[in-house]
């Protein structure tokens, strides 16, 4: 009986984590479920030229722009020398940080809140001897950044936009002017919600941002 | 053939040995995770309750919500018990049910918590957690086995380790290879993986620990091109070499280096430490014995002696029995929960009831909030390009030799790397004399799926001996400039003297 019961435990296990390499193979339904981020094994699967970082802004009542991310009670660094704000790729959470910073503050009424992507070539994260080694010119970095979305004090999403990657390839494509018309033509009055744009598709009303 | 099959599946997955790479893994694994854990402790009302900003991982994935989010003191409790049972699983105190609580709050924390807290080790971890609870792993080198070996009447004398089946370890085992076999497909996925381009970005990258070897190795792209194949074979061979009796000792050596380079390189830690964990359940059990010999030996050289078998003296006349065992286990468990719930109310995580509570806003320089809330920069050329480089030959369809100096009849190879997404452009490579004129032009349109652009000059005549420069044009503008120096004599010159 008890070894009825481990044949069994040991085929359906093996079967589960087979089932995550089949999916993970051949991308059948990876994003169906957070269960099967738990048999998926993606590690590293994405990577990015650029550097980025979050910033969460809050615009009050009389025209001050205050920090909301990390709160004034310090940074929590999960994983190195990063706040935790700064591993919301996809934006998902920045808002939420936002409003906890606010409810555990004191602060004038806010007008609205604002998620910031910050980026930069990575090549600029090179220390000066190695870089020196490999160019001949000084280091000029620049941030470059791309305002992710305008939000109400209560954290209702008024505007969003795309990363900077996504403005960046869309604008590679978008030197097409027939491309450009047909996606205007499906733009919505209303901002789309962030947690539609899964996998590598672009929600329609979230491409570039030319009229902000 | 169906009785030789289910014999070799008995041989393999049913065979019995006294389970010490188990143990290895249980006492080691817990520590491991403990350097993870403990900091975020401090952080337990910000990340996981509803008092502060948890990041559920349903909400990336568009699902309802199956977890709840805790009240502030039940997360607390209930971190400060993860805790202690991370403890407790690895002195092997209660081990099974210290494994089954680690293994359901350390998941669930970690679902609570997408942006700090849930990566691929959070699940590596629960996984081995539920194999680990499965076995006897605090069967041998356990507070468990110590508590059992003293309830044995004394006259028993000396016992024997206990065995039992190794499925559990198979288990344990295949599952790290897997893992493996689906990091190889990951970077299947990617091609610019086997150009080394995407190991290049991640070295660069400042997201995790400083990583100084990893943007040292940048500088050599040729080498992570062969580093690249190199992993992903391994990581494909792996499940099937360790089990080789000649591959084995191999296989864990190189995948032992793989994972002590990963933190040189890309600044991880408790990944590459967790790896290094379980290879103690490829340990045979005569390896580990052998290994427990030689600790005691090293602890006794410096004065310190335990006892592994109970001693035939005189009857004790009180033995802990496992009931008091669970008992205390249990204490410690409430007692850590209330401690903690306390010591984190008087910390006041956000400041509030403190003289200057609530702490106020802090302000931001108004002119830095202009520059990242108006109009979006466009990428300057040169930041379009990531290198420029000059030798002469390439290997993985990377430069593999950087050269200043060629000779005469020589081939310059001129390779020039951009910074993905890049529009489609048109990239000149332009050759200019020691006073700056422009000698020759050469353009290539690079789409904007290629990450590099490649071109070529023959170092010979009509050019003379002397210094140049090759200099990478984009949209008229200068972005830089490599010189070179010809060596030697042209041929005429030679053959006329």
């Amino acid at each position: 009986m008890k070894r009825c019961l481990s044949n069994t435990l040991i085929v359906g296990y093996l079967s589960l984590l087979m089932y995550g390499v089949f999916c993970h193979a051949l991308y059948y339904r990876i994003n169906d479920h957070p269960g099967m981020y738990f048999i998926v094994w993606d590690m590293y699967c994405g990577w990015s030229a650029y550097e980025t970082r979050n910033h969460i802004v809050g615009e009050g009542a009389s025209g001050q722009f205050y920090e909301l991310a990390p709160g004034p009670w310090g940074e929590m660094k999960p994983h190195g020398d990063l706040d935790r704000r700064h591993y919301d790729y996809n934006g998902f959470h920045s808002i939420n940080l936002a409003l906890n910073t606010l409810r555990q503050t004191e602060h004038e009424p806010m007008a609205r809140l604002y998620v910031v992507e910050e980026a930069w070539p990575r090549k600029y994260n090179l220390p000066d001897e190695l870089w020196a080694q490999r160019y001949t010119e000084p280091k000029d970095m620049q941030s470059y950044y791309q305002l992710r979305g305008t939000y109400t004090p209560d954290g209702q999403a008024i505007q969003q936009w795309p990363t900077l990657l996504t403005r960046l390839q869309q604008e590679a494509l978008l030197n097409n002017p027939r491309l450009r018309q047909d996606m205007q033509k499906g733009k919505p009055f209303y901002a789309v919600d962030p947690t539609s744009n899964l996998g590598n598709v672009t929600p329609v009303g979230y491409e570039l941002p030319t009229d902000r | 053939m169906v009785r030789r099959l289910k014999t070799r599946w008995n041989e393999f997955f049913h065979a019995r040995e006294v389970p010490y790479g188990m143990a290895l893994v249980r006492i080691s694994l817990p520590l491991v995770l403990l350097i993870g854990a403990i900091p975020r402790w401090w952080h337990v009302r910000e990340l996981y309750s509803l008092d502060g900003s948890p990041s559920p991982l349903w909400v990336s994935y568009g699902t309802t919500p199956f977890l709840p989010i805790l009240a502030a003191p039940v997360a607390v409790a209930l971190f400060s018990v993860l805790i202690l049972s991370l403890c407790a699983v690895s002195v092997g105190w209660m081990t099974r049910l210290s494994l089954i609580v680690s293994c359901i709050l350390y998941a669930g924390f970690g679902l609570l918590d997408a942006m700090g807290t849930l990566t691929k080790y959070t699940v590596v971890a629960t996984h081995l957690m539920v194999i680990l609870s499965l076995s006897e792993c605090g069967a041998v080198w356990s507070v468990d086995a110590w508590l059992r070996r003293r309830s044995q009447p004394a006259t028993q004398g000396i016992i024997d380790s206990p065995k039992s089946s190794v499925w559990t370890l198979r288990l344990l085992q295949l599952f790290v290879g897997i893992v493996y076999l689906g990091a190889a497909i990951t970077k299947m996925h990617t091609p610019a993986y086997f150009s080394g381009d995407q190991l290049t970005f991640w070295m660069l990258g400042n997201t995790n620990l400083e990583n100084r070897l990893g943007e040292t190795l940048t500088l050599y792209p040729w080498l992570l091109a062969i580093m690249a194949y190199i992993t992903i074979i391994w990581e494909v061979l792996f499940v099937f070499l360790v089990y080789s009796k000649v591959w084995r000792v191999p296989t864990l050596v190189i995948g032992l280096i793989f994972h002590v380079l990963t933190y040189y390189t890309l600044g991880l830690i408790i990944f590459p430490l967790m790896f290094i964990a379980t290879y103690f359940a490829f340990i045979e059990p005569h390896e580990a014995e052998r290994m427990a010999v030689w600790a005691r030996n090293a602890l006794r050289r410096v004065g310190l002696t335990f006892r592994r078998r109970p001693s035939l003296r005189v009857p004790r006349s009180f033995a802990p029995r496992p009931a008091y065992a669970a008992a205390a286990w249990c204490m410690m468990m409430a007692t850590g929960a209330v401690i903690g719930v306390e010591v984190e109310h008087h910390r006041d995580v956000y400041h509030k009831r403190g003289e200057n509570g609530p702490l106020p806003l802090k302000v931001m320089d108004s002119q830095l909030v202009h520059e990242m809330l108006g109009p979006a920069k466009p990428i300057r050329p040169k930041d379009l390009y990531f290198a420029f480089d000059v030798g002469s030959s390439n290997l993985g369809g990377v430069l593999s030799n950087r050269r200043d100096t060629f000779s005469y009849g020589e081939r310059a190879l001129i390779q020039c790397s951009l910074h993905p997404p890049h529009p489609d452009m048109w990239v000149e490579v332009n050759l200019h004399d020691a006073d700056d004129v422009v000698l020759k032009r050469v353009g290539t349109i690079v789409p904007r799926e290629d990450l590099r652009a490649e071109f070529f000059y023959d170092m010979k005549e009509p050019l003379l001996p002397g210094e140049y420069d090759f200099v990478l044009k984009y949209d008229g503008e200068e972005l830089t400039r490599r010189r070179v120096t010809l060596q030697g004599q042209p041929p005429e010159l030679t053959a006329s003297r």
